[in-house]
């Protein structure tokens, strides 16, 4: 792995397509059913063109850009998001990270994830701490 | 509802394991990867809910505005821990209802592993 320094980005994490399937299984192993994730005229009424992931999906889906760096003894010791924008069920998911700050055993990573229309549904960061 | 009424309540605790059937299930529904990790996938503690009755959830449908996840220890796989969920807070702003809570999880020594607070939102009755 190549050193860890503040401003490095980390490999971009890409999901072609969340599909209808992907959000069918979250809203089982949750147990969140909220009618917004799954059906089309339950959207419509809160304000949305179609059907919108759960927040917990895409929040899920955007922690694997640490991946590599949980295989080299890091641990996740904060994951902090805020939700900028719905992302429709069928969208593209891309998620960036950059190395904001190391500090003796604590990394921190600023992330940012763009869907096939908004280019931030999703900011925040994820601290690692070494083992 | 009147959501007042439960600004400041805690939910009764519920011991929860995470087994391999919950940790496998949530990693085929995130795609993630089995195996990869000693530990839980980060968002994981938020599949708790469902295990947790939140009276102030109950047929409720909010939009998830913020999520931060605080942990003072890794959660692995075969540990068994004691979940409350809090109200914290409630307020209006322009015409949303925002709710801040917080879901704690804590070991058999009653020290806190985890906490992740939510706030969400919903338009005002």
């Amino acid at each position: 792995m190549e050193l860890l320094k503040a401003g490095s980005a980390l490999e971009p994490l890409h999901f072609s397509e969340i599909k209808k399937e992907m959000v069918e299984d979250y809203a089982k192993v949750s147990g969140d059913y909220n009618p917004i994730h799954l059906d089309q005229i339950a959207a419509q009424k809160v304000g949305f063109q179609s059907p919108i992931i759960h927040g917990m999906l895409s929040m899920g889906l955007a922690a694997q850009i640490v991946e590599p760096l949980l295989r080299v003894g890091y641990w996740v010791k904060q994951y902090e998001t805020t939700f900028r924008a719905p992302v429709f069920t069928g969208e593209a998911l891309t998620i960036h990270g950059t190395i904001a700050n190391v500090e003796n055993d604590l990394l921190t990573i600023d992330i940012i994830a763009k869907s096939s229309s908004n280019d931030r549904i999703l900011t925040g960061n994820i601290i690692l701490k070494k083992l | 509802m009147n959501f007042k009424q439960w600004e400041g309540t805690e939910t009764a605790p519920v011991t929860i394991s995470v087994t391999n059937e919950l940790l496998n299930k949530y990693l085929k529904a995130t795609n993630g990867l089995a195996a990869d990790s000693q530990f839980v996938p980060p968002a994981f503690p938020m599949i708790f809910y469902q295990f947790i009755k939140v009276p102030w959830l109950e047929q409720q449908s909010f939009i998830h505005k913020e999520q931060v996840f605080s942990y003072e220890h890794p959660i692995s796989l075969g540990d068994s821990l004691q979940c409350t969920v809090s109200l914290i807070s409630l307020e209006k702003r322009r015409r949303f209802l925002v709710l801040h809570q917080e879901l704690i999880g804590k070991n058999d020594g009653n020290q806190v592993v985890f906490s992740a607070k939510s706030i969400l939102l919903k338009e005002a009755e």
